[in-house]
């Protein structure tokens, strides 16, 4: 019994996923950059006036973005957000003994402000931890801020910026459980702190970061180090370079990477990313890991896409039997705006256990 | 060796790379036919280097697993990235009482004196009466990390370390 309840509460807490930004939309060319709806220069998080306005129109089948759907405006200073987040999953493997798990969980609840004076805004979002039973006798585990920083930006695109946050890296796809996000330094509340600067243009961007583990919430590898990420992108294609170096007690890690995306015809869009990652772990030896994404993106109609996607994670490049796969197909649908719901499935063939599938259904609402 | 590495793939690579090889051919063979001669030798160069990128790529697999099996490598390599994530078994979150996300407390944690009581999930020397293997094999249990479980060749490492007496070395 103590197994069937941790591997409840276990498979339900991996599953919890952040709130980030709809890349597809820059990706299929329909806004020119990340920045236009969002105030973060790597995009996510709080929308912008521009990305309000635009919710209703570009994402969804209609509705008022407005915070509160346009019943209060806050001050031309003060931007305000929050993203609620619920989600019922059915998780199966080849060989289970104990049939399919089935569970309805809530997945985030976080609120979002930004202070605006000309080029200067502070950010902040915070709230609770998604969860299916209570693991901590106290209240303040379950509050959390996944990001704050302070930032200036200048009207040419140039920004600079400090605070807890995830360095510009990779796809920046939502999903945080991808291999390309967990297994590169980006999975759930690693944000580290740091600061970063860059630009952003139309054609082009270009982004450098330091950063410092996290010592409050210390999740993922405890590392310092910087990140670089410069892409390149034209009317119907983008290709992007990255590398990240990160040291610490527990080793040092070094990644190099690409990133590129090309649209077809009828708005459907190829992406992916591959990086190779040298882990030279402490007291032990190095290994040379890959891990790989190959996505498709199609919108269907106004307000409802499908991605699909391929991929793999090798933990030793050398040895063919420490190989990762996975591979699901996503349902997005944007009834209105505000609203986000995903139908998702997703199969993963690892190890001896042969195929482990995974089927979710998420309900997203943004304030 | 390319039947190797589709047993490896679950023949997805190779039947993948196999098809590129074909396709290659089959664009190869129809590049004199392009108006332009620099973009069919351009092509036809992108093909050959193709070969060998997919030769390199067969020839670099290998069987032998040269990692170490010791408590080091595991802990950081494996056990820390699998299970030790946020919404599992870090500091954190501690699901179930159980923390892997630090080499001492992940040790500590497996083999010397769990937090929830209920005796050591590895058993020195005996990884066949460890409760850990069991939890990664998925006998009798549902697999663990249910999300991502682990390769074969990590839960070998593991196994291998175990058996070697599970020394936190």
């Amino acid at each position: 019994m103590r197994g069937v309840a941790i591997i409840a509460s276990a498979l339900v807490a991996v599953a919890v996923q952040r709130a980030e930004a709809f890349p597809e939309l820059t990706i299929r060319g329909e806004v020119a950059r990340c920045t236009m709806c969002h105030v973060s220069p790597g995009g996510g998080g709080i929308l912008n006036e521009y990305g309000r306005n635009e919710a209703g129109d570009l994402l969804s089948r209609g509705g008022d973005g407005g915070f509160l759907h346009g019943a209060w405006t806050p001050p031309s200073w003060l931007l305000l957000g929050g993203d609620l987040r619920a989600a019922a999953l059915a998780y199966d493997d080849t060989q289970a003994t104990e049939g399919l798990q089935l569970a309805a969980f809530p997945m985030q609840a976080d609120l979002r402000a930004a202070v605006q004076a000309g080029p200067f805004a502070v950010v902040v979002t915070g709230g609770l931890r998604g969860s299916t039973r209570l693991y901590s006798k106290s209240a303040a585990n379950y509050v959390q801020s996944s990001e704050h920083y302070a930032m200036w930006t200048a009207s040419s695109g140039a920004y600079v910026r400090a605070g807890k946050f995830f360095p510009v890296q990779g796809l920046r796809l939502p999903d945080h459980t991808l291999y390309v996000a967990r297994y590169t330094g980006l999975d759930l509340f690693e944000q580290p702190y740091g600061a970063d600067a860059g630009y952003v243009g139309d054609a082009w961007e270009v982004h450098a970061a330091g950063f410092v583990h996290d010592p409050i919430v210390d999740v993922g590898r405890r590392e310092s180090g910087g990140v670089f990420y410069a892409e390149l992108h034209r009317e119907a294609w983008a290709v992007g370079v990255q590398g990240r170096f990160g040291t610490g007690e527990e080793g040092t890690r070094a990644l190099g990477g690409m990133t590129g995306w090309v649209r077809g015809p009828g708005k459907l869009v190829l992406l992916g990313e591959l990086d190779v990652i040298n882990d030279q772990i402490a007291n032990a030896s190095a290994v040379k890991r890959g891990v790989g994404l190959l996505g498709v993106d199609q919108k269907l109609a106004n307000g409802v896409a499908l991605f699909g996607w391929y991929e793999q994670y090798q933990e030793e490049l050398s040895l063919r039997s420490a190989l990762h796969q996975g591979a699901g197909l996503a349902l997005k649908i944007y009834p209105r705006a505000h609203w986000e719901l995903i139908i998702e499935g997703e199969l993963q063939h690892v190890g001896p256990r042969g195929n482990v599938g995974l089927a979710m259904f998420q309900a997203h609402y943004y304030l | 060796m390319v039947c190797d590495l589709e047993r490896a793939t679950g023949g997805w690579l190779v039947a993948t790379l196999s098809r590129s090889v074909h396709l290659a051919n089959e664009v190869t063979l129809e590049a004199p036919e392009l108006d332009n001669s620099d973009s069919a030798d351009l092509l036809s160069a992108w093909m050959k280097a193709r070969y060998a990128i997919f030769a390199c790529l067969i020839a670099a697999c290998t069987t032998t697993d040269d990692r170490p099996a010791t408590w080091s490598f595991i802990s950081t390599g494996i056990i820390e990235p699998a299970c030790g994530t946020a919404g599992c078994h870090s500091q954190w979150s501690q699901v179930s009482g159980v923390i892997l996300d630090s080499r001492e407390v992940a040790y500590k944690t497996l083999v010397t004196a769990p937090p929830d009581g209920n005796g050591p999930y590895v058993i020195a020397g005996m990884p066949d009466r460890s409760q850990l293997m069991f939890l990664l094999h998925g006998d009798e249990i549902r697999v663990m990390p249910p999300d991502a479980p682990l390769p074969a060749a990590d839960i070998a490492l593991i196994e291998q370390w175990i058996a070697d007496g599970a020394k936190d070395n």
